[in-house]
């Protein structure tokens, strides 16, 4: 038989201790029990993942030095969620200012587009400024008309490059800005100089319809201009290479200008397709 | 001195069985060592001893653990005060009276830490399915006669 004890203090001691642990249940949110219970978690863990697995002090090197670098790695990208929030909100913003200016002046709002990434896998030598195949279709959003981008790696930019005139499932054919009878609507970069660029079928293209005393010169950017139907406003075409004189009577000049997307070598072409709101 | 030694030593290697092998191990049919250390305790020096335990076994299992903080420190402190005081009223040498005694405590256990999860909206314990609870409620009645006899030779 056991032997049985009494104390006449156990009561008290109960009401003591069940209030204690009532409290510690209230203050289970606090930042510092939580930051305290974290760490001590962290280091049992690791000891009890050692008494289940028998590991070298190489592993427990490797373990710790990848608890570094994730913990590392996470404040970095604390960091920049952060100023992505940030970013969002002033975005967010002028987005509403936008639309306020948009419905004062009832001008025509931007199309919003995403990016689909496309590989070429197609450039016929004939061919060479006039198409190439995308492996793109239908099947991935793409319809013709689409235009069609290059990310340019020396102006760390996105650049024309064409837009889509026949699609498939998976394939897509790209008709190149270069291509000759392509007109579209161009503007010199900071200059607020309207013009056409056309294509050549070189990498060269011939800008049109320069007005006779602007000033134009060598090195100026090409940029789409907001007449464009294909095009946003505001993406690289090209740079000027050389500005040809005004014939005597003519109200306009022409310019050559060299595309950008010649410098690289196109191997993925980025297709924007209108967003579906 | 001695009885404090055996006491801390009895709490230190509880600690360790339950953590090493209860707490974190894969398995959930674990008996609860504590459980039936408590109502061991509770049975051969009363109330106090058996509630004072229960006290640091749980404070010490949720700081270890990410449970409700003070959730198993209030829940075995109860146990170890009830089973204390009620006790004296059983043949405690008889081991049916043993199991009876510990399945009546793993279901009081259960009851509460439910209870605690339930009021504080945290369904992560009641996620068990109940067979589970049910096997290790079981498993607990079954070792609760070894551990006894166990704690009875360590003295």
């Amino acid at each position: 038989m056991y032997k049985q004890h009494h104390h006449k203090y156990e009561d008290i001691i109960f009401c003591l201790l069940f209030f204690f642990c009532l409290y510690c249940i209230s203050i289970r949110n606090k930042s510092l029990i939580i930051c305290i219970r974290r760490f001590i978690c962290n280091i049992l863990s690791t000891s009890i993942y050692k008494t289940t697995k028998v590991m070298s002090f190489k592993d427990d090197l490797a373990i710790i030095r990848t608890i570094k670098f994730l913990r590392k790695e996470n404040t970095e990208y604390k960091t920049r969620n952060k100023q992505l929030i940030d970013q969002l909100r002033n975005y967010i913003v002028i987005y509403e200012e936008y639309k306020k200016l948009l419905q004062l002046f009832q001008i025509k709002p931007i199309k919003n587009t995403t990016s689909v990434f496309a590989r070429m896998f197609i450039r016929d030598c004939n061919e060479w400024y006039k198409y190439i195949i995308i492996d793109k279709g239908t099947s991935h959003g793409i319809h013709n008309g689409f235009p069609v981008l290059i990310f340019n790696k020396q102006q760390n930019e996105l650049c024309a490059l064409g837009r889509i005139q026949e699609t498939y499932k998976t394939v897509s054919k790209v008709i190149l800005i270069t291509k000759s009878l392509t007109l579209f609507p161009v503007m010199i970069k900071n200059k607020n100089i309207h013009c056409l660029a056309e294509g050549n079928d070189s990498n060269i293209l011939n800008i049109t319809y320069i007005p006779k005393d602007a000033n134009v010169k060598h090195g100026d950017k090409i940029i789409i201009s907001s007449l464009s139907s294909i095009f946003q406003c505001g993406i690289l075409v090209g740079i000027i290479t050389k500005v040809l004189k005004a014939k005597s009577g003519d109200h306009f000049k022409t310019a050559k200008a060299k595309v950008y997307f010649d410098n690289n070598i196109i191997h993925q072409a980025i297709v924007l397709i209108p967003f579906k709101s | 001195m001695r009885q404090i030694l055996s006491q801390c030593l009895t709490y230190i290697c509880c600690c360790l069985i339950q953590f090493c092998l209860g707490e974190y191990n894969t398995s959930k049919y674990f008996p609860n060592i504590a459980l039936i250390v408590i109502i061991y305790i509770a049975f051969t020096k009363g109330a106090l001893h058996a509630e004072l335990f229960g006290f640091f076994f749980g404070i010490t299992i949720d700081s270890l653990s990410i449970d409700i903080f003070g959730s198993k420190a209030i829940t075995l402190t109860i146990i170890g005060y009830i089973f204390g005081k009620i006790l004296i009223k059983f043949n405690k040498d008889q081991i049916i009276t043993q199991c009876t005694i510990v399945f009546l405590a793993s279901i009081l256990y259960l009851a509460i830490i439910h209870s605690m999860y339930y009021i504080s909206s945290s369904n992560r314990i009641l996620n068990y399915p109940y067979y589970v609870i049910l096997i290790a409620t079981i498993t607990t009645v079954a070792f609760t006669p070894i551990i006894f006899n166990i704690l009875k030779k360590l003295g």
